[in-house]
């Protein structure tokens, strides 16, 4: 798996996750890691929570940065960067996959 | 995130000691039942600084144990040059010798169900000693321990009672405590004045949050807290958000399993249908933080059981160990399913193949309950869920009939809540019908009329069963309210047993008990996942004893040799079972031997 994704990457959230809104907040949760172990959950905050809802599984990440950028009103460059470290951290973590 | 705080064992002995510092008495839960009969689990003690006076042998008291560290209540049997040789009166052994420095209060006050009551304190604690000393008393394993969360919050109390001693008055066991008052009012649907919550103290609110984590009701009552913009202390808004995002995390998992099983069993060609919880979590709250889910629960039909039991197996579900101290949940039709089942890191799943209750499986139109389903979603697959009215009956039947009210507050929140989301698409007159056409309208109507008392009218008026005049019991509403809110009061898991050391006929009992150990072969077959006609039934009758005696075993040796609190929850059971009986139109309550409900296990 590709740990160093490109603005062409496509990213889906892995099956073995589910997200939720919970109290406001986009709580990730690994599937596998036990029931009732409230220990490793993981939250995203508001730029985080854009970035993963916009992992559809088609869409290249060049199209999330635009999204992000137009969203918030930040640079491209400094979203681009930002994105890319976020969805490193993802697939390490395994919330998300690369599709082919 | 953070999770719930959990102060270490050593962490719990260091706050008891920053307050005996302070000259300040603890009042808090203990649990265990090393120190059985004369301090049980559940009861509440008050932990008093030692102060000047030296401990006396005889007396209870808190202290850090000398091996483990933790905090530990126990009686001082003997004095030695070193300090106090400390022992539970229904341990095997002494804890070891514990110094002066490492206790860290006394206990000067027994509480249960709201009543001081004698814990061999004052001179009979030393007559107590010598016995415990002599290894008279028992020999119990397991210590009496006072849990994190108990100390953690009695800070609390502490501060705001600071000078009372941490004493309150016990509530009249007949009467809603201020808590419970509280509680219900916070969580009434709609909208409600909730202006008398405004001046609760912090201490206050830690007594109505322990009620509403006992209850299943935290996340709903912080939903509404908040809706309703009542000000609340800072530490309690922090745990009501603790618990919220604690049950929405659990909840997330399990849903995210439940949809994973769900594609799987569609794949399959099964017909699979989400009841209880789950549906509740996702149609009904629409939240996944505001209704904690115990267990996952299928509906499969009863030619399809077999098929869904072997797929569940070949996805890694194995049949569930029952958790330590809690009654085996095996497979016993009552329940109406099989053997639950788990798999490393999912949750415990239920195969049902009928709604009702045993007694009234064959009122119960399962074809029709099959053919009125809805389709939903639940944990992001598609799923069928009963239609709304099949959906309350449901729900009833499971907390009034099959569990006698020995259930939480929240499964009767469902009800509002239910009617709240679904009402356009409820029909009244159908529900009525139905509940008589299956039998159950006196348990459906009690349950509305349950649900009403505590959280206020929820349905149009005029619509809901409603219990007729001249029924027989003269105020189930309250008996049900009692069996509900009885703290600590778990029966002994099963409606026979008061029939078995009730006054009925040798040959009644007889009867029971083989009825209860050959079942008949098809009810074999669906408990133990054979099919109907399989040779290999009769092999399973030495199991299906086995599985009786694990469940029930215990109580019964309790209960024959006369223990007290094995008679006290038999005398619960009682109640429970002649309410049931009476919900099921069952001629003479308990005592007749008729009864109509069979093994019960602890509500979700």
């Amino acid at each position: 798996m590709a740990a160093n994704p490109t603005m062409d990457s496509v990213l889906a959230p892995s099956d073995d996750v589910v997200s939720r809104a919970i109290d406001g907040e986009i709580v990730i949760v690994p599937l596998d890691a036990g029931v009732g172990d409230a220990d490793d959950l993981f939250t995203l905050n508001e730029t985080g929570a854009a970035v993963w809802e916009l992992l559809d599984g088609e869409r290249p990440l060049a199209d999330v940065v635009d999204e992000v950028g137009r969203r918030f009103d930040v640079p491209r460059a400094e979203v681009e960067a930002d994105v890319l470290e976020f969805a490193a951290d993802l697939l390490a973590r395994g919330f998300a996959v690369e599709q082919p | 995130v953070g999770s719930e705080l959990h102060l270490s064992g050593s962490g719990q002995a260091e706050l008891l000691q920053a307050f005996a510092e302070k000259g300040a008495a603890l009042r808090t839960t203990v649990h265990g039942s090393s120190m059985f009969p004369l301090v049980r689990d559940g009861d509440v003690v008050v932990i008093a600084p030692v102060g000047e006076r030296e401990v006396t042998v005889g007396e209870v008291v808190a202290f850090r144990h000398p091996v483990r560290g933790d905090l530990v209540i126990h009686r001082a049997v003997a004095r030695s040059a070193d300090g106090w040789l400390m022992r539970g009166d229904a341990c095997a052994g002494p804890d070891g010798v514990v110094g002066a420095g490492d206790l860290l209060g006394r206990i000067t006050r027994v509480e249960r169900r709201g009543r001081p009551v004698r814990f061999g304190d004052g001179r009979s604690g030393a007559w107590v000693a010598g016995l415990s000393r002599r290894g008279w008393l028992g020999t119990g394993p397991g210590i009496v321990t006072v849990p994190a969360r108990g100390v953690r919050f009695v800070l609390r109390r502490l501060t705001a009672e600071a000078g009372s001693q941490g004493v309150t008055a016990p509530p009249a066991p007949e009467e809603r405590s201020a808590s419970l008052e509280r509680l219900l009012l916070a969580l009434r649907p709609g909208k409600v004045d909730r202006s008398p919550l405004a001046d609760v103290p912090a201490a206050g609110w830690i007594e109505v949050l322990d009620l509403a984590d006992r209850h299943g009701v935290t996340p709903a009552l912080h939903r509404n807290l908040q809706s309703a913009g009542v000000p609340i202390p800072p530490e309690i808004r922090q745990r009501l958000r603790e618990t919220s995002l604690a049950v929405g995390a659990r909840n997330a998992r399990m849903l995210g399993h439940v949809g994973r099983l769900l594609k799987d069993l569609r794949a399959a060609g099964i017909d699979v249908a989400v009841l209880k919880g789950a549906d509740l979590v996702e149609r009904v709250y629409a939240d996944v933080s505001l209704r904690p889910m115990a267990d996952v629960d299928l509906l499969v039909r009863p030619a399809d059981l077999q098929r869904a039991s072997a797929l569940l197996a070949s996805k890694g579900y194995v049949p569930a160990a029952p958790a330590p101290g809690q009654e085996h949940q095996g497979a016993i039709e009552e329940n109406l399913h099989v053997e639950p089942v788990r798999k490393p890191g999912g949750p415990l799943v239920e195969l049902h193949y009928a709604i009702g209750t045993p007694a009234r499986v064959g009122g119960v139109d399962m074809e029709g309950v099959w053919t009125r389903m809805a389709r939903g979603q639940v944990g992001g697959a598609e799923a069928l869920v009963l239609s709304p009215e099949d959906l309350l009956l449901h729900l009833c039947i499971h907390v009034a009939i099959h569990h006698g009210f020995d259930a939480k507050l929240v499964q009767l929140l469902d009800l509002p809540v239910v009617v709240d989301r679904l009402g356009d698409g409820i029909d009244w007159g159908t529900l009525d019908r139905r509940a008589r056409e299956w039998g159950v309208h006196r348990g459906v109507a009690l349950t509305f009329a349950l649900a009403g008392r505590l959280l206020g009218p929820f349905a149009p008026p005029g619509k809901a069963p409603e219990l007729e005049a001249g029924e027989g019991d003269p105020d189930p509403v309250s008996r049900s309210e009692r069996l509900l809110f009885q703290a600590g009061a778990r029966g002994v898991g099963s409606a026979n047993l008061p029939v078995l050391f009730g006054p009925g006929s040798w040959r009644e009992k007889a009867g029971l008990v083989i009825r209860r150990l050959f079942p008949s072969r098809e009810e074999m077959a669906f408990t133990y996942r054979v099919p109907a006609g399989s040779p290999r039934i009769v092999l399973l009758y030495p199991r299906r004893m086995l599985d009786l005696w694990r469940h029930h075993g215990g109580t019964l040796r309790a209960v024959a040799g006369g223990e007290a609190e094995a008679r006290r929850r038999l005398s619960v059971e009682k109640e429970r079972t002649s309410l049931v009986d009476w919900m099921n139109g069952v001629p003479g309550g308990a005592s007749s031997g008729a009864s109509s409900i069979g093994s019960r296990r602890p509500a979700p």
